[in-house]
């Protein structure tokens, strides 16, 4: 266990992606944490400078229409935003993985069954779903975090299930059979470690996936304006985008960054668990 | 009876019946873009006499007009739908009608006037009007019409409440009889719900489910309609044969953009030739100095403004209600949203002149005063130094989203926590309408023409008064001068009702609605170009210009 | 393999009325009362909203109404939508053919392009043309589709005036014949590259990784070691692995095509199933959006039974009925 950890941290420390993502990492959870110590102004108060461009009056990144600091904004839109991309990411690749794991090797009538009550749960659009979620509690951004994790994990759980039939048939898969471990022991040590690489991949995908749902919600009207968002902001920006861009632009920019940051983790991880394959490059 | 008078109460009410143009309405109707070259003006006054309805234009042509989403029916009086309006104003006509700016024209009456004791209001139609499928149009199709909106029930069937009985003595003439003389009447006939119908379409059928209502409207206007594709665009054809003075243009057709900001764009880059509504709070004062664009500034009466449960125990107090008013910063919402509206200091619409009492107005923002009365009516400050908490219900439209961002700001510096509850139209309805399952909530929307309009929002019984808001001395103030021909008298009613208003805060009022509806120099005779002779949105004098 | 198809069917056919069940039960659990958004939620007339909640048959119970809306259903009738009370097949008729031109089109360019991108990026593992894409998927992935589309607009509809800013025709001067088709395909460019942008990293990403993830298989590494030419190796044994995945998403994206894409519909103002959903939705139309569910529900269904024929080719290690 020892050593595996020390190879781990050998691989991590080669692997200049990684690192550099998590550093990223650490500084946005940075600025949601000390949002309150760092934003010049509370992300609520309307100021007096009503939609002034980045620079003026103290504004570093300028405000909005309504006088609202857009750097003050941007830290406490972190906390939202980081908190719904993550959460629900991994809502949606833990019930995926496991569900598609378990369909995929166990095989027989378990499969059979979780692939129809997949099926049935992915004819319902998500996004039919989380509206009725919003007309049923309202635009509360607890629920819609929830549901957006629990309407995206089918994608993840079809993915794992492809790679553990594919894996089953492995050699080595049967060789742990034939040497008599458990069917749950091998599904966990073998086959979700073995096949998970697209399902990392599609989660860190799901981090943006939910950050951008949060903001087409916001498009269609219905986001919380109780918390700040970083989806709500571009969606609140985008009818000034020509006379000041910088209310959704910032924003924008901060959605790139984190996708940027979950992808340079994610694609670092899969090299670092699966050394091998660097190994051909 | 009272002082009576036909002649007065046409007047007194309406300076602009008849076709005498200009609005009396508060709002300047000149373009305010004066950079503008060939504005109406100076092209009514540079034209060469000529047959053409809009002078200087060139007829014929198909124009592209916004509409914001589907109509859900084509019968204009049986359901209340924002996106049938526009075009019912071109394939309809009513007795008189509603003109831009609040004014008000004569449509199918060539004349009416009230009998002497004012309970008698005799309509005297057009003559030889056809309906589109070539059918005389004649005052029993009036008849039909508000009979059977009355009988039904339909949506402003609260409009004709005065009627007792309509007769028709010929085909041209109408005469209303009234329960007691109504100064309100004129201006309900000409707002809304109150299109004449054709009664040999729809006499002895379901109303709902006949072809008229459901695929293919009948009307008197001066377009046909032609067709529907859902999503896409309504088409109406010019109706050779209108009564009224002949349409310019072809055909209209309708593009049906449902987002507001793809909608203003399609109009700028010349897809949409009327764009109808009012420049986009973001793009105020971007076509200021653009030559191609004339700008018209209206208000409307219109208000936008928080109402409550007031059979919520919070809610019920008079005091939380004045606190509510003393700590929202209505300069502070004008000043970032409220560009070419308006910061709705009196009770009733500043557009009413004549019965607006300067004495009552919405208090100055004054956040300590909001805490006296809160503490006044036993309220404490938590640990988090909030006395109150408690749920603002809205639905998403328009500009909501942001006022309600900006009062949460406002009330949390007066010790008022309120959560915000955006709400899609369909479950705030059930849940605050029907279920009066709320705390504070927040309306706005036209209130007609007539001052008698703020009745709906603060009578026991109006419509759009659902939260239980009842103050007896109000409501008769109310109904006393909706009968007032004298508009002195009538004034000293309405100040009653203001003064109530003021004292109980029914309505905490935040901004009155309006703005600039911009018009292409290419294009003539829209309906603020020539609002003596056009209802808002009729597009029977719309054309290209002829040197374009 | 036929008896398979058909026990597919069978079992298809019970989870598209489950389906069904649950979405008919969930908008109806909703609040909002879709008589009083017909009657006008302003000046309801109470008599209306007696004789249409009557008439839509809304005063019986939930299963009460699903019972007979499957007996309707049955009998070839799908109702009528509430809103504009046409019938509702005739109003999705309408719409699907716009939604499949402008999501099918942009699907395919996506796939196309995302996968072709994916597989060179991933043979040029680390290289600067793999460094681009991946960057550029990060900050493609990253956009939200209306905001993209607003942008498009502004530019090469407002600014270059190359192509119209919304809409799908020239409502001023509709054209016929060859004209029309143009006229589409001209309305057609910026919803569908708007699509394509966002859409692209999805399927470049899941091919890269594939691909990759493939070739670190030890069965590949045994292949080099036999000394088998690296191209054959790829094209034989790699590419035929590393497409499994994008077949599962391709599958899955091409079931709920049907369903559009509401955000780019709204911005570009395009007449599809997208908007149609959730104006639906938001109007409480019942029949219509049971239509719409049942629409999809069945594509979803037809679309696995060929995903598992797709799969049973390519990878033959997959087996029925074990």
């Amino acid at each position: 266990m020892k050593k595996k950890f020390e190879a781990v941290k050998r691989a991590y420390k080669n692997n200049q992606q990684l690192k550099v993502g998590t550093i990223l990492l650490i500084i946005l959870l940075l600025c949601a944490f000390l949002a309150s110590v760092l934003a010049p102004y509370s992300p609520y108060v309307l100021t007096e400078d009503i939609r002034v461009g980045p620079g003026v009056n103290g504004h570093l990144l300028g405000t909005d229409a309504l006088g609202h600091d857009i750097l003050s904004q941007l830290l406490f839109g972190a906390r939202t935003s980081l908190r719904i991309g993550i959460v629900a990411a991994l809502i949606a690749g833990t019930i995926g993985t496991l569900i598609g794991g378990i369909a995929g090797f166990f095989g027989g009538k378990v499969d059979k069954f979780i692939v129809e009550f997949i099926n049935v749960f992915v004819m319902t659009p998500s996004f039919f779903l989380i509206l009725i979620v919003v007309a049923m509690f309202g635009s509360s951004m607890k629920y819609v975090m929830i549901v957006i994790g629990l309407t995206s994990w089918p994608g993840n759980a079809r993915l794992m299930r492809a790679q553990a039939i594919s894996l089953r048939n492995r050699t080595f898969v049967k060789s742990c059979q034939a040497m008599g471990e458990s069917r749950l022991s091998i599904m966990f040590r073998h086959i979700i470690p073995n096949g998970i690489f697209p399902i990392i991949a599609n989660t860190t995908m799901r981090v943006s996936g939910a950050i951008l749902m949060e903001s087409g919600l916001s498009f269609l009207g219905l986001g919380d304006p109780n918390v700040i968002s970083w989806g709500q902001m571009i969606s609140n920006g985008k009818a000034y985008l020509t006379n000041a861009p910088w209310i959704s632009i910032v924003p924008g920019l901060a959605v790139v960054l984190t996708v940027l940051t979950f992808f340079l983790i994610g694609d670092g991880l899969n090299r670092v668990i699966a050394p091998k394959m660097n190994a051909n490059k | 009876m009272k002082k009576v008078l036909a002649i007065l109460l046409a007047a007194s009410l309406l300076s602009l019946a008849g076709c005498n143009g200009s609005s009396s309405s508060g709002s300047s109707n000149a373009p305010s873009n004066s950079g503008a070259s060939g504005t109406s003006q100076s092209t009514d006054g540079e034209a060469p006499a000529t047959n053409l309805s809009t002078p200087g234009g060139k007829q014929g042509g198909t124009m592209v007009v916004y509409l914001s989403g589907d109509p859900s029916g084509w019968n204009p009086d049986y359901k209340s739908d924002d996106n049938l309006w526009p075009i019912a104003q071109n394939v309809f006509n009513r007795l008189i009608k509603l003109a831009p700016f609040d004014g008000i024209d004569m449509d199918l009456a060539k004349s009416y006037e009230f009998s002497e004791d004012g309970k008698t209001l005799t309509f005297h139609l057009h003559e030889g009007v056809k309906w589109h499928d070539g059918e005389p149009f004649t005052s029993r199709d009036v008849k039909w019409t508000y009979d059977t909106m009355i009988s039904e029930k339909w949506f402003k069937a609260q409009s004709l409440e005065s009627v007792e009985s309509i007769e028709c003595p010929d085909d041209n003439t109408v005469v209303f009889h009234l329960k007691a003389p109504d100064v309100t009447i004129i201006a309900k006939l000409a707002w809304y719900g109150t299109f004449i119908l054709p009664a040999h379409i729809y006499e002895g059928t379901d109303v709902a489910t006949n072809d008229a209502t459901m695929n293919h409207p009948i009307g008197t206007g001066p377009f046909k309609f032609d067709s529907f594709t859902t999503g896409v665009s309504v088409k109406l054809t010019k109706n050779a044969d209108f009564w009224g003075d002949e349409p310019m243009a072809d055909e209209i057709v309708y593009s049906i953009i449902t987002d507001q900001e793809t909608a203003y764009q399609a109009f700028l880059n010349g897809e949409v030739d009327y764009y109808g509504s009012t420049i986009p709070t973001a793009h105020t004062h971007d076509l200021d100095d653009n030559p191609d664009y004339r700008l018209f500034h209206s208000l409307a009466q219109n208000r936008t403004y928080i109402t409550f449960n007031f059979n919520d125990p919070d809610f019920s107090k008079v005091a939380v209600r004045q606190a509510f008013a003393y700590a929202v910063d209505r300069q502070g919402i004008y000043d970032r949203l409220g560009d070419g509206k308006g910061k709705a200091e009196t009770f009733i619409s500043p557009l009413q002149t004549d019965y607006v009492d300067e004495n009552y107005k919405m208090p100055e923002r004054d956040i300590n005063k909001a805490m006296e009365l809160l503490e006044s009516a036993g309220y404490t400050k938590d640990a988090d130094g909030f006395y109150l908490h408690t749920t603002f219900d809205c639905f998403e439209s328009g500009n909501f989203a942001d006022i309600a961002q900006i009062v949460k700001a406002n009330l949390a510096e007066a010790g008022i926590d309120i959560t915000i509850n955006m709400m899609e139209y369909a479950a705030w309805g059930e849940k605050v309408k029907d279920n009066k399952n709320y705390s504070v909530t927040m309306l706005a929307g036209y209130q007609g023409p007539d001052v008698s309009g703020v009745a709906a929002r603060v009578q026991s019984d109006g419509s759009s008064n659902f939260g239980g808001y009842s103050n007896p001395e109000l409501d008769e103030a109310m109904i006393a001068s909706n009968s007032c021909s004298d508009k002195a008298e009538r004034a000293k009613y309405l100040s009653t009702v203001q003064r109530i208003m003021s004292e109980d805060m029914p309505l905490v009022l935040l901004m009155d609605n309006g703005g600039y509806y911009p018009v292409r120099n290419t294009t003539l005779g829209s309906p603020w170009d020539v609002p003596e002779k056009a209802a808002s949105s009729e597009m029977t004098y719309f054309c290209y210009s002829e040197d374009k | 393999m036929r008896r398979y198809i058909l026990k597919r069917l069978l079992t298809g056919i019970l989870m598209v009325v489950i389906s069904v069940a649950l979405n008919f039960t969930l908008i109806r659990l909703a609040p909002g009362d879709p008589v009083k958004m017909i009657a006008g939620l302003d000046d309801p007339n109470p008599e209306q909203v007696r004789v249409l909640t009557e008439k839509y048959g809304l005063d019986k119970s939930i299963p009460e109404q699903f019972v007979i809306y499957i007996k309707d259903v049955l009998h070839g009738d799908f109702g009528y939508s509430y809103v504009n009370e046409r019938p509702v097949l005739e109003v999705i008729g309408e719409k699907v053919v716009p939604t499949l031109m402008l999501s099918l089109t942009a699907m395919v360019l996506a796939v196309v392009l995302g996968t072709l991108i994916g597989v060179y990026a991933a043979r040029k593992n680390g290289g600067p043309f793999d460094t681009i894409m991946c960057n550029m998927s990060y900050l493609f992935d990253s956009t939200p589709s209306f905001w993209l589309g607003l942008i498009l607009m502004l530019v090469f509809a407002s600014t270059l005036k190359w192509v119209p800013t919304s809409g799908m025709v020239n409502l001023r001067a509709p054209a016929t014949g060859i004209g029309h088709v143009l006229d589409v395909l001209h309305h057609l460019i910026l919803p569908v590259s708007t699509l394509v942008i966002v859409q692209f990293p999805y399927y470049f990403r899941i091919a890269r990784s594939s691909v990759l993830q493939v070739m670190s298989e030890d069965f590949i590494t045994t292949f080099r070691a036999t000394g088998m030419k690296e191209k054959r190796i790829f094209n034989k044994y790699v590419m035929r692995n590393a497409i499994i995945p994008t077949i599962t998403v391709v599958g899955n994206s091409l079931a709920f095509l049907i369903s559009g894409t509401v955000y780019v519909e709204t911005v570009f103002s395009w007449p599809g199933m997208g908007r149609l959903l959730y104006s639906s939705i938001s109007k409480r139309d019942y029949p219509m959006l049971s239509g719409i569910y049942l629409i999809i529900a069945l594509s979803v269904a037809a679309m696995m039974i060929v995903v598992d024929l797709v799969y049973s080719v390519i990878d033959p290690r997959i087996k029925y009925d074990e």
